[in-house]
């Protein structure tokens, strides 16, 4: 068996610790590595940079219970639709009919447009993640610096004693990126939304403040929208209105 | 379509979805980088699989050809909101980072080794997240996926030597920035020996 140079060895040494190489490769390469200090680092750090990507594997969240539902629902639906092509037609009506009336429910029920409920939908699936922000970090200068890296514009991350900043991450809402801070506030959880964009005309508010904080209710969630130095913010969570309107004074007198 | 052949093809589709979701779906999150995305991401795979069931030949290879349309789907994602570049063909020297061989950390408190571990591991996700997207697919595939690598050059429709140098190129840049960070924080337990450079020079 050729013994192995370094420029040889070291490019298999990913493919020899994933056990993908041939037998006689993997020996040579086993030999290479008893008498190369170096590569045998290398080889070290190789498992260091794989203990890392494991971690990074075990740390992502299994698939929600409504997306095994989705996908199973796939063929359930084809196989209904293959078998019975007239009542492929009548379910279709039928959901039309109760899509719409669903609308109508939500709509009067709690006076929200789909607008609005994007970001509550994005709330409540954020704060039940295990992991929901990318950075925790109670200091609000430290998620601005995170934000202002990585938004096309200045965002800025409003704090006080009364709502504890917990951290931030980046989302996409309607395809554009937006700042999501989430706050703790008596024990509750909100989240604060930084778009380039104002939102507050978008329906679904039902009163509005003299300060121009739109409020409104959505799926039994608070949610408020108001805009300061060029950005506009939403706040979503179960706190009370007067929390909510309190947070939007907090962050334009804090906001230079 | 004939009743029977439809049955079978519903089974035999749950059958690899329940096999094969969880894999397809921590790929998805971790492209995505955003639960909503990832879960679109996968919904797609999944219907244009089931679409395209008639084109399975091998049932062996299922996992692979789920990957590819995973691959599909994700691509065709990045060409509507052009959010990431397309595939960029990288110069196999120019995209290889120099040989970085820094010295393994030695914490022993276990809670410094695990804020350490954590810091590691935003960085290498940060890494992976810089890659181009041909070799971003291979190591998200091998690590998220379970892909074996004659099923990511299945996936990724290139010949098994591809495969080997792009995660090799992956790899070397994880190395490379972890080296960085490394040295940038100052938690370099010991420099590199002359006896090793010597050992180096001697293999």
């Amino acid at each position: 068996m050729r013994k192995l140079e370094c420029e040889e060895a070291e490019p298999l040494l990913d493919a020899f610790q994933d056990n993908e190489l041939d037998g006689v490769t993997s020996l040579a390469v086993q030999e290479h590595l008893d008498g190369c200090a170096c590569c045998r680092r290398l080889h070290q750090w190789n498992a260091e940079s794989r203990a890392s990507l494991q971690r990074l594997r075990e740390a992502t969240p299994p698939a929600s219970g409504g997306l095994r539902r989705r996908v199973r629902s796939i063929a359930e639906g084809k196989r209904r639709i293959v078998w019975f092509p007239f009542r492929r037609r009548v379910l279709a009506a039928a959901a039309a009919i109760a899509l719409l009336l669903g609308i109508a429910g939500v709509v009067v029920r709690v006076g929200a447009s789909p607008d609005v409920m994007l970001f509550v939908t994005d709330h409540l699936r954020s704060v039940a993640r295990p992991e929901p922000v990318d950075l925790r970090t109670s200091e609000p200068r430290e998620a601005e610096r995170w934000l202002q890296a990585r938004l096309p514009f200045a965002a800025r991350v409003p704090g006080s004693p009364a709502f504890r900043l917990l951290g931030v991450r980046l989302c996409k809402v309607r395809g554009e990126p937006v700042g999501f801070l989430l706050y703790e506030h008596e024990g509750r959880m909100l989240t604060c939304y930084v778009s380039e964009r104002s939102q507050t005309s978008l329906r679904g508010f039902d009163a509005t403040t003299a300060g121009r904080v739109k409020l409104g209710q959505c799926e039994g969630k608070n949610v408020a929208a108001w805009d300061a130095d060029h950005a506009g913010y939403m706040l979503v969570g179960d706190a009370p209105r007067e929390s909510l309107v309190a947070f939007a004074n907090l962050t334009r007198s804090t906001i230079p | 379509m004939s009743w029977s052949s439809s049955n079978e093809r519903a089974r035999d589709y749950t059958e690899l979805i329940e096999r094969c979701l969880e894999p397809l779906h921590r790929t998805a999150f971790r492209l995505t980088g955003n639960a909503t995305e990832a879960e679109d991401l996968v919904q797609e795979t999944c219907v244009r699989a089931y679409r395209a069931w008639a084109q399975l030949r091998e049932p062996a290879g299922a996992q692979a050809w789920l990957f590819r349309i995973l691959r599909s789907a994700w691509l065709d994602h990045l060409r509507k909101t052009a959010r990431r570049p397309q595939l960029v063909a990288v110069d196999a020297e120019a995209a290889q980072p120099a040989a970085v061989v820094p010295p393994l950390l030695d914490v022993t408190d276990a809670d410094d080794r695990r804020a350490l571990e954590q810091a590691f591991d935003e960085e290498v996700l940060a890494a992976m997240n810089e890659l181009p997207e041909d070799e971003r697919l291979a190591l998200m595939f091998q690590v998220f996926g379970g892909l074996s690598y004659r099923e990511i050059s299945e996936a990724l429709d290139c010949p098994l030597g591809t495969v080997m140098s792009r995660l090799h190129r992956a790899k070397a840049w994880l190395r490379s920035r972890l080296a960085d960070y490394a040295a940038r924080e100052r938690i370099i337990s010991q420099p590199p020996s002359q006896q090793e450079d010597e050992g180096h020079a001697q293999a």
